[in-house]
This record gives C-alpha cells, sequence and structure tokens, in this order.
C-alpha cells in the first residue's frame, strides 16, 4: 500500500464535486477508492500517510471537506488518529493544510 | 314564364355578388404583387422565414429587446425583457422576440437568452424573433452559436444532459447537469493561451466553476437533484487579453432555496420557514443584506441545515477578494452584487435562477500549467 499520494498522480488533475453522483473526480470518490484504505493501513502499522495537494487545478471546498471531512463521518476514524499518520503537502496553496486539519477536528 | 335567375332582383344580386368578387381578387393581386416585389428576388428559405415571421407578428406576442442587452451593464431592463419572456412561458403563449433596436449585444446577454428560447422549444411553444438592424450585433449574435442550437431538431432539455456548441475560436457554449470538471479546466486552458499567451492554471476560476455547477446540481431544482441544466458560454477577446465567463441557471434562485430547509419537519415546514422569515426581516434589512454576510462568511446558510455545507459561494466571492477572479457580478431573486465595486443591493424585477458572471485578465493569480 503506497504512504505517498499525489491526487494529481494518483487520482484526478481536476478534482470535482461532493458527491459520485454529482459528477465525476468527486471527493466521496477519492476517500473511498484511495483515501480510507491508505489512511487505516497508515495507522495499522503506525506510519505516516503523506497527500501531495500541489499540480492540480484546485480544490473546491465540497471536495475537500467530503475527502477528508468523510474519514470521521462516514468511515467512523477517530480524528486524533487520523491527524497522528496524516501529512498534508501544499506548496501552492498552504491554507489547504490548516484547512483541511479543522475539517478533521471539528468531526466532519 | 321566366326563369328565377333572370328576374330583376336576381339579376342585381347576382351583379352585387360580382362586384364584391371582383373586389376581393384585386385586394389579392395586389397583396402578392407586393409582397413578390418585397421578396421575390430572395432564396426560397428565405422567404419561407419571412412569410413565417409575417404570420407570427399577428398571432404571437412581441416582446422587444432592449438597446443593451446584457445583465451586467444594464441590469433593469435586461431583467425586465427575461421576465416577459418567462411570463409568456408560463402562460404558453407564442412569442416573437423582437431584436431590431439591440445595437450592444454583450455575451452575457446572449446566454441569458439562449437559455430561455430553449425553454420554449423544450415545452413545444412557438417562437420567432427578428435580427438586429446592427450589424456588429448581428455578427455576435451568429458568431456565438445562438442559431445553430435553437433551431437543430434534436431534443432539448428534458431528453440530452450535455449540450455543446462550439462555434468559433472566440466563443463557446456549454450546458449540463451535471458537474464537469475536466470541461472546466478544458476551457480555462483554452482562455489562458489567450490572456498569457501560454497554457497556465487557474485555480480560482476553477474552483467558481465547479462550485456554480454544483450548485446548479443541487439546489436549482426543488423537486430532485439534477433537475436543471446550467449554461456556460465563454468569451475570449485577444486585443484586451480577457476572458470572460458568463454562467446562468434557470432554478429558484439563491434566496429561494435557501427559505425551504431539508430538515424542516413535515407538517410544521410552513410556520418553520415564516419563523425565519420574520427573523430575517428583523435582523437584516434586505436580501441584499443577506447575501452581503453570507459571501462574507460571516452567514452561513445552507438549504441542507448541515454544517459542512454552504462554503461555495464563500469561496467564489473569496477568489474574486484575493484576485484570482475580477469582475464578479452574481444576480439571483432580488439581489444584484458587483463585488469590485462592493455593491450589493436589491433590484426591482426578480430573476428566477442565479446568474453569475466574472473574468480573467493578466493581472489574476495563476500557476504554470505543469509544476
Amino acid at each position: 500500500m503506497n504512504l505517498n499520494i499525489s491526487i494529481k498522480r494518483d487520482y484526478s488533475r481536476t478534482p470535482g464535486p461532493r458527491r459520485i453522483i454529482e459528477g465525476p473526480f468527486s471527493g466521496e470518490d477519492f476517500r473511498k477508492k484511495i483515501l480510507t484504505d491508505a489512511i487505516r493501513h497508515a495507522i495499522s502499522i503506525n506510519s505516516i500517510l503523506t497527500i501531495d495537494l500541489d499540480g492540480t487545478t484546485g480544490y473546491p471546498p465540497s471536495f475537500i471537506e467530503e475527502s477528508f471531512g468523510g474519514l470521521v463521518r462516514y468511515e467512523k476514524i477517530d480524528p486524533e488518529q487520523i491527524i497522528a499518520h496524516l501529512k498534508i503537502i501544499s506548496k501552492e496553496e498552504p491554507e489547504l493544510i490548516d484547512e483541511i486539519n479543522e475539517i478533521i477536528r471539528s468531526g466532519g | 314564364m321566366r326563369k328565377k335567375t333572370q328576374t330583376p332582383k336576381s339579376i342585381k344580386i347576382s351583379k352585387r355578388r360580382i362586384k364584391l368578387l371582383y373586389k376581393k381578387r384585386k385586394k389579392w393581386n395586389i397583396k402578392n404583387r407586393t409582397s413578390n416585389r418585397e421578396y421575390g428576388h430572395l432564396s426560397k428559405k428565405t422567404r419561407n422565414h419571412a412569410r413565417k415571421l409575417r404570420i407570427d407578428k399577428k398571432r404571437s406576442k412581441i416582446i422587444r429587446a432592449p438597446t443593451h442587452l446584457s445583465l451586467v451593464k444594464n441590469t433593469e431592463e435586461t431583467l425586465s425583457f427575461i421576465s416577459q419572456l418567462d411570463e409568456s412561458l408560463k402562460k404558453r403563449e407564442p412569442v416573437l422576440v423582437d431584436l431590431q433596436d439591440v445595437t450592444k449585444l454583450s455575451l452575457n446577454g446572449v446566454l441569458v437568452l439562449l437559455s430561455v428560447m430553449m425553454a420554449f422549444k423544450a415545452s413545444r411553444i412557438r417562437f420567432n424573433g427578428t435580427f438586429p438592424k446592427d450589424q456588429a450585433a448581428k455578427d455576435r449574435l451568429s458568431d456565438s452559436g445562438f442559431f445553430q442550437k435553437l433551431y437543430n431538431n434534436a431534443n432539448t432539455e428534458s431528453t440530452k444532459r450535455k449540450i455543446t456548441i462550439e462555434q468559433k475560436d472566440t466563443i463557446s457554449t456549454h450546458a449540463d447537469k451535471k458537474v464537469d470538471s475536466a470541461l472546466a479546466d478544458e476551457l480555462l486552458t483554452k482562455a489562458t493561451k489567450t490572456v498569457w499567451g501560454e497554457k497556465r492554471r487557474c485555480k480560482g476560476a476553477q474552483i467558481s466553476l465547479v462550485e456554480m455547477m454544483l450548485n446548479t446540481n443541487n439546489h436549482a431544482c426543488p423537486i430532485a437533484k439534477g433537475g436543471k441544466h446550467w449554461w456556460l458560454c465563454v468569451s475570449l477577446n485577444k486585443e484586451n487579453k480577457t476572458a470572460s465567463f458568463a454562467f446562468v441557471d434557470y432554478g429558484v434562485g439563491i434566496f429561494e432555496s435557501l427559505k425551504t430547509k431539508k430538515t424542516d419537519h413535515k407538517f410544521f415546514q410552513p410556520l418553520q420557514r415564516l419563523y425565519r422569515e420574520l427573523k430575517d426581516k428583523y435582523k437584516y434589512a434586505n436580501n441584499a443584506h443577506i447575501m452581503s454576510e453570507i459571501l462574507a462568511g460571516r452567514l452561513h446558510r445552507t438549504s441542507t441545515g448541515k454544517p459542512y455545507h454552504g462554503k461555495g459561494l464563500p469561496s467564489i466571492y473569496n477568489a474574486a477578494q484575493t484576485g484570482k477572479i475580477s469582475n464578479l457580478h452574481i444576480i439571483s431573486n432580488d439581489v444584484f452584487v458587483d463585488q469590485a465595486a462592493q455593491n450589493f443591493r436589491e433590484i426591482k424585477r426578480e430573476f428566477s435562477g442565479t446568474f453569475i458572471y466574472f473574468e480573467i485578465n493578466p493581472n489574476c493569480h495563476n500557476l504554470s500549467h505543469e509544476p
């Protein structure tokens, strides 16, 4: 299981809407196909999952919220565990790092 | 015995009849001679169109467009024109759209007119129109692909999900019911070539387009998600190095969709709705004030009632405030927003739907296409 995910390389250059029913490359799709298994694996082997957000066309707030907030809301993973085993890289939009941490802490 | 037809009375009656028939024939001849003189030199297609136009002028309601058809620069008159079309659509009465006096025709005006006429077509209501007399306005209308889409045989809103009219290099029109982030990227890549002379990434513009499509998909139709089309028109200006984006949907509008919350009780919904309206009336001056609070992120409102929703509009406004997009205008229900002038005002004519316009220019924030 890959613990270094680049959204541009491993998922899509054009992140889309919130849910699968709304259109392609949704946050729900990203979470179900890639993110959930990766974070669970990182937690199980006590390692760090690195997610690189750079290189895409931009992240609609709905995409970000559904991907990361959904880990707590739907996948029922403990927020503190997620934060302890997750590292976000975002040189193009550094403000996204705090935003994602806030979304996870608020419980989705 | 004399025959009945040869009595003085019957002769008098037949002479009168012959006189009347002669008058009718003369009138008919004059009419056709005139029409042949006017139209005889034209092609059969044009003559047929002219004939249909003459008929429609008598049978249809004539709706005159303002001289400057633009929701951004001439909001009240354009909205008045659109609302007249809307009323005729609801009454199912045939219309003749008179564009003869139009001298300035903007991209957003064309888009809004096209989306309304497509609704007429989908409802199978008869319509026709006249060209602008001004040649520049006429060319702009033709270049936009307006007629190409309106007069082809394909059925529209109810059956086809995705509609594309790509006419020339400088203008393209798209419609869909779902969110298409790849299309937004494709259009932006083309636009950036005009603005910066090379492919660039405009994150603010991309996020804004995706959120607009998402709002239409989720909220425009009160009955079901994805019930209404959104329309997007992109115009590229090589001289000014500007790309203009006009987005419209004919849903219920932002404020109407916020009035009914999906978390409301099944039986007490009217009371809950009334309570919220009274609360707003007490706390805020009008919808324009509420809109300014929502866009600035100071007031959180969603139709779903969920705390993690409702970030789309603030993100679009924030993109304009931080220089990622420019010249942002929003019109929905009775509210008009001009972000650059910080103008939030009520408009007299309501717009049932949502219209958003923005531009990208060389001053907008951008990144290299491939990092």
